[in-house]
């Protein structure tokens, strides 16, 4: 791999961060009124109510307020949140495995699924399995999520109950790894199925084009030739070559996934990231916004970067022509 | 009933007192005189958890399924409707605090002249809005006090809606009306669009149906008034700049008259003040400088009712309407307690609840969203101290029967104001029950009431700023009374240093940094680990966004009382 | 591309259906859509019409009316008009149901009364002596059977009872009575509207930003596709919290705000595009014929990304209304917009969900799955018409 060219892909990811740390910060700020505006509370007085403010920070000049921000993102010590008065880091942190594990296992379920299916759409052209497939995707890619996962709720969890209304444990927990372990699925498995049921569409329809286009060309038509079984010239051939495309979507949409969680997180009553940015957003908690929009850039920026190293690992097309330039 | 006004005909009204009378038909399970609600024995149960449910429909599921015994403030009519049909849940329904207010900006015409806004005030239907909106679960009210409290007037639930009255009070004043209804002011020109800002839905979701109404009605009356949604934030910017024309707003107010002061005087029309309405005048001033710096409860009462009815003429913004507070409690308890003024979900029902069935389990209660924050000195949400409320106590309670003050952890208190003329104070002076303990077994005394006080006083902590910054000293006896000198004279410093929660001096005393403080920290980097309060549970798990379990406080002072069940 | 085959397609079909509904509905439709229709949460009119009833009035004078009731309570009990009468007469009037009979009010000392009694008021249920909590109308219609009002001691009256059902409307009404069919009708504007003028926005920001990237190419290049990349290292969904908080909730800012975040896909693709299109023989030969650049540019190369940028709009209106549908379901749009977003937001906020409300529920989210269904399929012929390949498997939508 060229090294003037990775070293200019970091250096652009590095300038995109920085735009990001900006814009984020004008925008906060921006947004008319702050943490302590909003409370219309007559036993909080406006003398309080400064005296709060001075604890935040904000009775503080602007610029000065930007360079503690730029210091806070840069060592990641994001200072305490607004709203909840505990260290941003932690309550992140203490969110983040749940989203993660929520997001990730539906993630890889219904890219999984997704693409099962789209490989066998494409190779089955024309018949009943191919249209059922597209016309799935279609539906379940139209569907609006907050809808479906309210309607799995009341009609699974609660017209035949089977799965809990909320949360991911019961009350009280129940005793032992694995009861702990059972009871956490118990509880996950309705989000999960409904982000997956929402997911896998996209997914489907997107390999099937992918490998409907790949199967027509002339290096498969002449893997035939060679004699190599259709498995072989499938999984072996086709498949292969449409790897890159699916790595870099599934990286690309990794930061795409704590803004899904957001509304999953509302009708299921999780206590995850998601449902840290909105009430971080919607409460002026400049803290907690700036620290989730700075990870999630961040997040952003790395695979960006990932999918493009990738891509130039597998695809020596993309190598050649930069190192070109 | 409901009968209107209309042209040229008064009718005597009754309304006012059958509201006053409707609540006490709610068959209150204590409404026998013998009940004190000092002498209650319990925690009877031993567990409470407190379930964290943040979604509004997966909360009345869990009602009906009977996987949570209480559930508070109940606020969707068709979620009342249904929970009533449910056997198994009782419901409750009292008048609350919440008030619903439509803000006009006093210094920009046409508002700034009394009349027109009595014109505005008496041109709404709230019995229309509260039928169609609420279905009837909320009160149309005339007052700008909660008509719950025990200082609201009598009439604070008058009907005043006439619409020729207010006609003809514009007419009076040389308004016309053109071709298409629309109002002219006396110099001749007709009205300009007023905009009435309204916060968005997400915000509150009715509120923007109730702005288009009230939008209706005035119009109805000649004023051109358009609906303007807008962020919460935003609108309360331009609140603040009076930068508006007509605002609906809605809050909780307090029991106690004092309030006023921030909202109508107009030293508070400041930035970041509560005077929004930006009104300014002299005999209201006066009336509410006397009001707020009264020595005494027979002078606060008079100022109120005087601050009231000056309110009443001056019409600075237009009550709407409060919201009745309904809860429900599953029937598998029994000594469920309810009163005219409080709804079941109180600290009564959790202390005194037995299962009917005889076999003791956890007592599971809503928690409608993450507390996120249990240090008392930082946590702000009401969902933080509706968990705080179980742990710790303050000197003052409020009597569930009559809303007054009643002994807590003080057994009598006094208010005095000492000093030469000119160079007065307010001498609060209490007196401490004997044999508390704290829920680690220590005692209470003076002496922990004086700490807390005095380390919110020094570090300026800003949610109990307000209740300690005129606090001059403390003085704590071992005989256990404690007598807090402040700097000026006022009847409401009772109330401020009455309601602040007891903590431990040996708790506070090991506090290294309030702000950092983290009481669920096993470590106890920041300070001790623990709340330790006096009130009848203490924390015993805290599941963050699943449940918080409570357990009994087995030194919890009513557990020595009798056990005399006051009702079935 | 073969227009006759283009518009016998089912989808385009189906996708000039709705337009003309929703250019001609609100214009054949009377009345104002926020008007109360009905009573709130009613079914629809052709819903369990054995049980449920729908909306019945009375209008009727001092001798009062009495009629037959053999469905389940109405949803509302509304009595309205007025009494004239002796000033020392005492005027009752009195409700009798198969069960006992309830004194709805006992008036005296005026001669004209104007009534306003509503079951839901407290005082109502209080002068009844009924529960405060709960429905008034459940212990005034208590079985079928026979109902009268009369009116004792009056001169004359003119009143009307209104009893509004609890069936009303094509499709039932929602939290505040509003028909929800007209409702509907009223909102295929705003999802077509916002859905295409958004992503035509975005797909033409996109066609401009790829074109100039990938021709001028250079520093151009690298600051667009840095551009790119930021938007797409921002979150969505909290960004468009903020953005909608500072600019407001108007229809063309939501519009414009789906846009600013909708291009970047299209500048990539019509980014690639150029970049093999540049070095092919074809535009070297236009070049060497001393063609200008914007020639190029005009003449050639956009009508090479047209294909394209034909299909992702197609494809790109979907994920335009459901970003306006979630983004209207956390209550961020304007609520005086009726789309369909926000029908599905408010009832989920005013509970359609726990009460079973499906009616509230299903024609609006059917609605958003039906017009992406047609612009997802209208793009798919369009991307089979680009890449041949692809055709074969389910023609129609």
């Amino acid at each position: 791999m060229n090294k003037s060219w990775l070293l200019r892909r970091i250096f652009s990811s590095l300038a995109v961060l920085a735009a990001v740390l900006v814009l984020n910060f004008l925008l906060f700020r921006i947004m008319p009124g702050d943490a302590v505006s909003t409370i219309i509370d007559p036993n909080f007085s406006p003398e309080a109510k400064n005296r709060l403010r001075a604890l935040y920070g904000l009775d503080r000049p602007l610029i000065e307020q930007f360079f503690i921000y730029i210091k806070q993102m840069l060592t990641f010590r994001f200072g305490l949140s607004f709203l909840s008065r505990k260290p941003v880091w932690d309550e992140l942190m203490s969110r983040l495995p749940g989203t993660l594990a929520l997001m990730s296992s539906s993630m890889l379920l219904s890219s999984v699924i997704g693409i099962w299916l789209g490989v066998k759409a494409s190779l089955n052209r024309g018949r009943w399995i191919e249209r059922m497939v597209l016309r799935a995707g279609a539906v379940t890619a139209s569907f609006p999520g907050f809808f479906v996962q309210l309607v799995l709720l009341m009609l699974l969890a609660r017209t035949f109950p089977l799965f809990p209304l909320r949360g991911s444990m019961s009350i009280p927990q129940p005793a032992g790894t694995s009861a702990i372990i059972f009871d956490y699925i118990w509880h996950m498995t309705l989000p999960v199925i409904t982000l997956t049921l929402m997911g896998f569409g996209g997914w489907a329809l997107y390999v099937r084009n992918l490998m409907v286009r790949t199967m027509g060309e002339d290096f498969v038509l002449m893997a035939r030739a060679r004699g190599l079984t259709e498995r072989q010239v499938v999984y072996g051939h086709a498949f292969r070559t449409i790897l890159p495309p699916i790595i870099t979507i599934m990286l690309m949409s990794v930061p795409g996934l704590v803004s899904g969680a957001v509304i999953t997180e509302s009708v299921f009553s999780l206590n995850g990231v998601g449902t840290f940015l909105l009430a971080a957003v919607s409460g002026h908690d400049y803290p907690s916004a700036g620290a989730a929009f700075y990870l999630l850039a961040l997040i952003t920026v790395i695979c960006n970067f990932l999918a493009d190293v990738a891509y130039g690992i597998v695809d020596p097309r993309v190598r050649i022509e930069a190192g070109n330039k | 009933m409901a009968l209107c006004r209309r042209a040229g005909l008064k009718i005597v009204l009754c309304c006012a007192l059958a509201v006053l009378c409707i609540l006490r038909q709610a068959s209150s399970v204590s409404a026998a005189a013998d009940f004190d609600p000092n002498n209650v024995y319990g925690p009877r149960i031993d567990k409470l958890c407190m379930v964290i449910i943040t979604n509004s429909d997966a909360q009345i599921m869990a009602a009906e399924k009977g996987e949570l015994d209480i559930i508070s403030d109940i606020t969707r009519p068709s979620d009342i409707d249904r929970l009533s049909r449910n056997p198994h849940l009782k419901m409750s329904l009292a008048r609350g605090y919440h008030a619903f207010f439509l803000l006009l900006n006093n210094k920009a015409a046409p508002w700034d002249n009394k009349i027109v806004r009595r014109a505005a005030a008496e041109a709404i239907d709230r019995n229309n809005i509260v039928r169609t909106i609420f279905s009837g679960y909320c009160e149309p009210i005339n007052s700008w006090l909660p008509p719950v409290s025990p200082w609201a007037l009598p009439e604070s639930t008058r009907n005043i809606f006439d619409r020729s009255e207010a006609r003809s009070r514009l007419k009076k004043l040389g308004y016309r009306w053109n071709i298409s209804g629309r109002l002219i002011s006396p110099d001749g020109k007709p009205l300009e669009t007023l905009k009435l800002l309204t916060p968005l839905a997400s915000v509150a979701p009715t509120t923007a149906e109730l702005a288009e109404q009230i939008a209706d009605f005035l119009s109805a009356v000649g004023f051109p008034v358009e609906v303007e949604p807008m962020d919460f934030s935003a609108m309360i910017s331009k609140l603040d700049r009076k930068d508006y024309s007509l605002a609906v707003l809605a809050w909780s107010m307090g029991r106690n008259p004092d309030s006023l002061y921030s909202f109508y005087h107009s030293s508070m029309d400041v930035a970041g003040g509560y005077n929004m309405t930006g009104i300014n005048d002299r005999p209201l001033d006066a009336m509410l400088k006397r009001l707020r710096f009264s020595k005494d409860k027979r002078s606060a009462e008079a100022a109120s009712l005087k601050a009231q009815r000056l309110l009443a003429d001056l019409v600075p913004s237009v009550p709407i309407y409060s919201r009745f507070s309904v809860a429900a409690v599953s029937k598998e308890w029994k000594n469920i307690f309810t009163t005219d003024k409080i709804t079941a979900d109180n600290m009564w029902t959790v202390m005194m609840a037995e299962p009917v069935n005889g076999r003791m389990r956890p007592m599971r209660m809503l928690l409608a969203d993450e507390p996120r924050n249990l240090n008392p000195f930082v946590a702000s949400s009401a969902y933080s101290w509706q968990v705080l409320g179980f742990i710790y106590e303050s000197m003052i309670g409020t009597n569930p029967f009559t809303l007054e003050d009643m002994p807590d952890l003080a057994a009598a208190w006094e208010i005095r104001t000492v000093g030469a003329p000119g160079r007065q104070h307010t001498d609060l002076i209490f007196r401490m029950k004997p044999g508390i303990k704290f829920n680690d077994g220590s005692v209470l005394t003076s002496y922990d009431m004086k700490a807390t006080i005095d380390f919110l006083r020094k570090n300026r902590i800003p949610r109990f700023f307000d209740s300690v910054k005129d606090v001059a000293s403390v003085d704590a006896f071992g005989d256990g009374r404690l007598i807090v000198h402040m700097n000026g004279v006022s009847y409401w410093y009772l109330d401020n240093i009455g309601g602040l929660p007891c903590l431990p001096r040996k708790v506070i005393d090991k506090i290294k940094d309030w702000q950092n403080w983290d009481p669920m920290d096993r470590q106890g980097r920041m300070g001790p680990y623990g709340l330790v309060g006096s009130g009848p549970f203490i924390l015993d798990e805290y599941k963050p966004g699943e449940y918080l379990m409570m357990k009994k406080n087995i030194y919890f002072r009513m557990l020595h009382n009798s056990r005399k069940d006051a009702a079935k | 591309m073969n227009i006759k085959m283009f518009l016998g397609r089912r989808s385009i079909i189906a996708f000039i259906f709705i337009c003309l509904t929703g250019i001609l509905g609100p214009v054949l439709i009377q009345g104002n859509p926020q008007d109360t229709a009905g009573a709130p949460f009613a079914y629809p009119i052709w819903w369990n019409s054995r049980n449920l009833p729908a909306s019945a009035d009375f209008a009727f004078n001092e001798k009062g009316c009495g009629f037959e009731w053999s469905k389940l309570p109405p949803a509302v009990f509304s009595l309205m008009g007025t009494i004239h009468a002796d000033p020392k007469a005492n005027v009752k009037i009195i409700w009798r149901t198969p069960r006992r009979k309830y004194i709805l009010a006992s008036l005296t000392g005026q001669s004209v009364y104007w009534l306003n009694l509503d079951g839901r008021d407290m005082i109502f249920k209080q002068f009844l002596g009924l529960p405060l909590i709960g429905k008034s109308v459940d212990f005034l219609f208590p079985s079928k059977g026979r109902y009268s009002l009369e009116i004792d001691g009056a001169k004359y009256a003119d009143l009307k009872l209104s009893l509004p059902g609890q069936r009303h409307g094509l499709l039932g009404t929602d939290q505040r009575g509003r028909d929800v069919f007209v409702l509907l009708v009223y909102g295929i504007r705003t999802s077509l509207i916002v859905g295409i003028s958004a992503t035509v926005i975005a797909s033409f920001l996109g066609m401009g930003f790829g074109l100039a990237a990938g021709y001028i190419g250079g520093w151009t290049d690298t600051l667009i596709m840095r551009a790119v990349d930021v938007l797409l290292s921002i979150p969505t969904l909290p960004i468009l919290m903020v953005l909608a908080g500072i600019w407001g909730k108007g229809l063309w800012q939501i519009v414009l705000i789906l846009s600013i975040f909708s291009w970047m896909g299209t500048s990539r693709s019509v980014r690639s595009l150029i970049l093999t299109v540049r070095e092919s023989p074809w535009i070297e030969g236009l070049k060497a014929l001393g063609a200008k650049r914007s020639y190029i540019l005009w003449r050639h190369l956009v009508p090479e990304t047209a294909p394209i940028l034909l299909a992702n709009i197609a494809l790109g209106v979907p994920g335009a209304i459901l970003s306006e549908a979630g983004l209207a379901f956390l209550g961020l749009s304007d609520p005086r917009l009726i789309s369909w977003g926000r029908m599905l937001h408010e009832a989920h906020s005013f509970g359609a969900f726990t009460e079973g409300a499906w009616w509230l529920l299903l024609p609006p989210g059917l609605g958003i799955v039906l017009l992406c269904l047609i612009f997802m399929d209208i793009g798919r012929y369009l991307e089979e018409q680009i890449d041949p390949r692809l055709g074969g498997g389910g023609r129609d939508a």
